[in-house]
C-alpha cells in the first residue's frame, strides 16, 4: 500500500525510539558525576558581548535543575555550583535570588556554611563597591547583610560576626522591622540597652505613617521587655516582687531613664504599660483592617467581625491572617462593614 | 540634496517593510519576547526579571540581523536589479545614493525596534508587571535608546562592508563587528591590575580604536535598580553618530570608486 520508503522511515523512526530507552539510562549513568563547564567570571563578562545581566540569567536557569540533579561526588557538586553562583553574582552583582537561594543551597547540602559566607560576602563587598560608585544606598546590600548575618547566628553560630552584620542592616533606613527587633534583643542580651534602644528608635521620625506606627510599637516593646527584665533580677535579687516602680528604679540605677516613661504598677503590685498597650491596640486594628481589605478584594464584600475574631468561623474562607487578640480588659473589637473600620468600643458595665 | 536624499530615503524604507526578510527578523524579536515569560516561569523569582533582560538581548540581536539580513545586502540588491543605474543617471548623485539609503534603512530598523520595545512592555503589563515597568521605566527608556543608538552604527557598518564586498561577506562583518565592538571593553578588563600582560598593549590599542558598543548598552542597567546616567547615554550616542559619520564616508568613498 506504502512506498517501501516510507516503512524504512517508520522503521527507522521506531528503531530510534526503542534505542532511546537503554541509551537514555546510560547517558543518565554517565552523568552522575558530570558537571557542564561553566566559565570563569572574567571569560563569561567577554562572552556576554556586553549582555551580562542575560548571560547571568542563562547560567542560573541553567544551574537550577542541577541542585536536585543527582551526583555520584557531592563534594564535587558543591564546590562546581559554588562557582555557577559566583560567576552569576560577579556578572550581576544585584541578583539577589542567586545569593539568597544559592547561599541557602551550598549550607543545606553537606550543613557546611564555609561556602555560603564566602559567596554572601563577595556579594555584600560587591554591593558596597556599587554604592560608594554610584553614591546612593541599595536596598539589595541590606538584605545582604541580613542573610549574612542570619547564615552566621544559624550555622556557624558565631554571634559576634551575626551581631556586626546585622548591625550594618539595622542602621540603614530601608532594614524591616524584624530584623531590627532581632539585633534590638541581641543588643539588650549584650547588656547595652542604650544601644539597643537607639536602634528601636529608628523610625520613630519616619514620614511613613505605618513605618512610625510599627516603630512606637517596637520602641514601647523594647522599654517593656527591658523593666520586665529588671523585675526578674529583682525577684532573683531579693526573692519578692518589687512594691514600686521607684523600688525598681533605685534597684537598677544602670538602665537608661527612658525605660521606666511610661511605666507603672496598679494597686494589686502588677506592671502596666499603657503606651505600649497603646501602640499595640493600633497595630493590630491596623492589621484587622488590612486583613478585611483583602477579604473584600477577594469576596467583593466586607467580612463579619466574627471572621475577624473567630477562628474556623467560616470554613469556605478561612482567615489565613490570623485572628484577633483578646480586646483589652472592658472593651470588645468593633468592625465597621460601612467604612472598613475596626475598632474597640466599651462593654456595657 | 536634502530632497533626493529624503526621496531615496522613502523609497528604501517602502522596499524595507515590504521584505519579508526584515518581516521574519521581528516575528523572531516578537517570538523571544513572548519567549521570555516561558525563561521567567522556569525561574524560582524574579520571573519579569528574565522576560525584561532576555527580549532586551533579543531586541539588540534584532537591530543585528537587520543590520546583516537587510542592510548589508542592500546596496548589491539594488545593483543586482538595476534600479541604481536608474537613480544614478538621474540628478542624484552616490553620496546621496548612500546616505538616502542610510537613513531610509535607520529609520526602518528603528521603527523594528522601538516596536518590539512595546512589545516587551505590552507583555510584562500583560502578566500583571505594573508596577514593575513603573519603577525600570526610565531604565527601560534608556535600554532602548541605546539600542537605537547602536542601530545607527551597525547600519552604517554594514552599509560601509556592503559597498566593499558581497552580501555574505558583509553580512559576516557586521556579525563580527557586533561580536568585537561589544567585547573590547571586557578583554580590556581582563588585563586590569597586571593580568595577562602579555594581551595588556593589544586589548588597549583595540578598546581605541574599535567603537565601543557598550558605551551605548545599557540593558544591564534595566533590572538593577541602579539610576540610569544619562550624560553616558548622551555621549554614547554622540560616538555613535561619529563612529556612523566615518563608516558612511567610507562607504560613500568606496562607492564613488565602485565601476558598475
Amino acid at each position: 500500500m506504502f512506498d517501501p520508503r516510507f516503512w524504512l522511515v517508520v522503521g527507522g523512526v521506531a528503531a530510534a525510539a526503542a534505542l532511546q530507552g537503554p541509551l537514555g539510562q546510560t547517558n543518565a549513568d554517565r552523568r552522575r558525576n558530570d558537571f557542564r563547564y561553566t566559565p570563569d567570571a572574567d571569560v563569561a563578562r567577554v562572552l556576554s558581548l556586553g549582555h551580562r545581566s542575560t548571560l547571568a540569567n542563562t547560567i542560573w536557569l541553567r544551574g537550577l535543575p542541577d541542585f536536585a540533579r543527582e551526583f555520584r561526588d557531592k563534594k564535587l557538586k558543591k564546590r562546581w555550583l559554588a562557582g555557577v553562583f559566583d560567576v552569576v553574582t560577579e556578572l550581576e552583582p544585584g541578583f539577589f535570588t542567586a545569593y539568597w537561594f544559592g547561599s541557602t543551597y551550598l549550607t543545606l547540602v553537606d550543613r557546611d556554611d564555609t561556602a555560603a559566607i564566602e559567596l554572601l560576602e563577595s556579594g555584600c563587598r560587591r554591593m558596597l563597591a556599587i554604592e560608594e560608585e554610584d553614591g546612593q544606598e541599595y536596598y539589595i546590600t541590606t538584605r545582604l547583610h541580613i542573610e549574612l548575618g542570619m547564615t552566621y547566628y544559624m550555622w556557624s553560630k558565631d554571634k559576634e560576626k551575626a551581631l556586626e552584620a546585622l548591625e550594618f542592616a539595622t542602621r540603614r533606613p530601608d532594614c524591616d522591622a524584624l530584623t531590627r527587633n532581632m539585633v534590638v534583643a541581641m543588643k539588650m542580651d549584650e547588656g547595652e540597652d542604650l544601644v539597643a534602644l537607639t536602634y528601636a528608635a529608628t523610625n520613630l521620625d519616619s514620614p511613613n505613617r505605618n513605618v512610625r506606627e510599627k516603630a512606637e510599637e517596637d520602641f514601647e516593646r523594647t522599654k517593656m521587655r527591658m523593666v520586665r527584665r529588671e523585675a526578674r533580677r529583682f525577684l532573683e535579687t531579693h526573692t519578692r516582687e518589687p512594691v514600686s516602680i521607684a523600688e525598681l528604679r533605685e534597684f537598677a540605677p544602670g538602665v537608661p531613664e527612658l525605660i521606666w516613661d511610661g511605666a507603672e504598677m496598679d494597686a494589686d503590685g502588677v506592671f502596666a504599660f499603657p503606651k505600649h498597650a497603646a501602640t499595640e491596640l493600633r497595630a493590630t486594628l491596623h492589621g484587622a483592617e488590612y486583613a478585611a481589605r483583602i477579604y473584600r478584594d477577594n469576596h467583593d464584600e466586607w467580612p463579619p467581625l466574627e471572621w475577624l475574631t473567630t477562628p474556623g468561623w467560616d470554613p469556605d474562607r478561612p482567615n489565613g491572617l490570623g485572628t484577633l487578640p483578646r480586646p483589652p480588659a472592658g472593651q470588645a473589637w468593633h468592625f465597621d462593614p460601612a467604612t472598613g473600620k475596626a475598632s474597640v468600643i466599651d462593654l456595657p458595665q | 540634496m536634502i530632497g533626493r536624499i529624503r526621496a531615496i530615503a522613502s523609497a528604501t524604507f517602502r522596499e524595507a517593510v515590504r521584505d519579508k526578510l526584515l518581516l521574519l527578523v521581528v516575528l523572531f524579536a516578537i517570538g523571544l519576547v513572548l519567549f521570555s515569560r516561558v525563561l521567567g516561569w522556569l525561574s524560582v523569582e524574579d520571573e519579569l526579571k528574565m522576560v525584561q533582560d532576555f527580549s532586551l538581548t533579543g531586541i539588540s540581536l534584532l537591530g543585528l540581523f537587520l543590520a546583516m539580513l537587510v542592510g548589508a545586502g542592500s546596496l548589491a540588491r539594488e545593483v543586482e536589479r538595476r534600479t541604481v543605474y536608474t537613480v544614478l543617471t538621474r540628478t542624484a548623485t552616490r553620496t546621496e545614493f548612500i546616505l538616502g539609503k542610510y537613513v531610509g534603512l535607520v529609520l526602518v530598523f528603528w521603527l523594528c525596534i522601538v516596536g518590539s520595545w512595546l512589545a516587551l512592555v505590552a507583555w510584562v503589563l500583560t502578566w500583571g508587571g505594573g508596577a514593575f515597568v513603573g519603577a525600570t521605566l526610565p531604565a527601560l527608556v534608556a535600554a532602548v535608546v541605546g539600542l537605537l543608538f547602536e542601530s545607527v552604527v551597525l547600519t552604517s557598518v554594514a552599509l560601509f562592508l556592503g559597498s566593499l564586498s558581497a552580501p555574505a561577506i558583509a553580512s559576516v562583518g557586521t556579525f563580527v563587528f557586533y561580536m568585537v565592538g561589544h567585547s573590547t571593553e571586557a578583554l580590556r578588563e581582563l588585563t586590569d591590575q597586571g593580568k595577562n600582560p602579555d594581551f595588556a598593549a593589544a586589548f588597549a590599542l583595540l578598546y581605541r580604536v574599535v567603537p565601543n558598543l557598550e558605551n551605548v548598552n545599557f540593558i544591564n542597567a534595566t533590572t538593577s535598580g541602579r539610576p540610569v546616567d544619562w550624560v553616558s547615554l548622551g555621549l554614547g550616542g554622540v560616538s555613535a553618530a561619529v563612529w556612523a559619520a566615518v563608516f558612511l564616508a567610507g562607504a560613500v568613498a568606496l562607492f564613488r570608486k565602485r565601476q558598475f
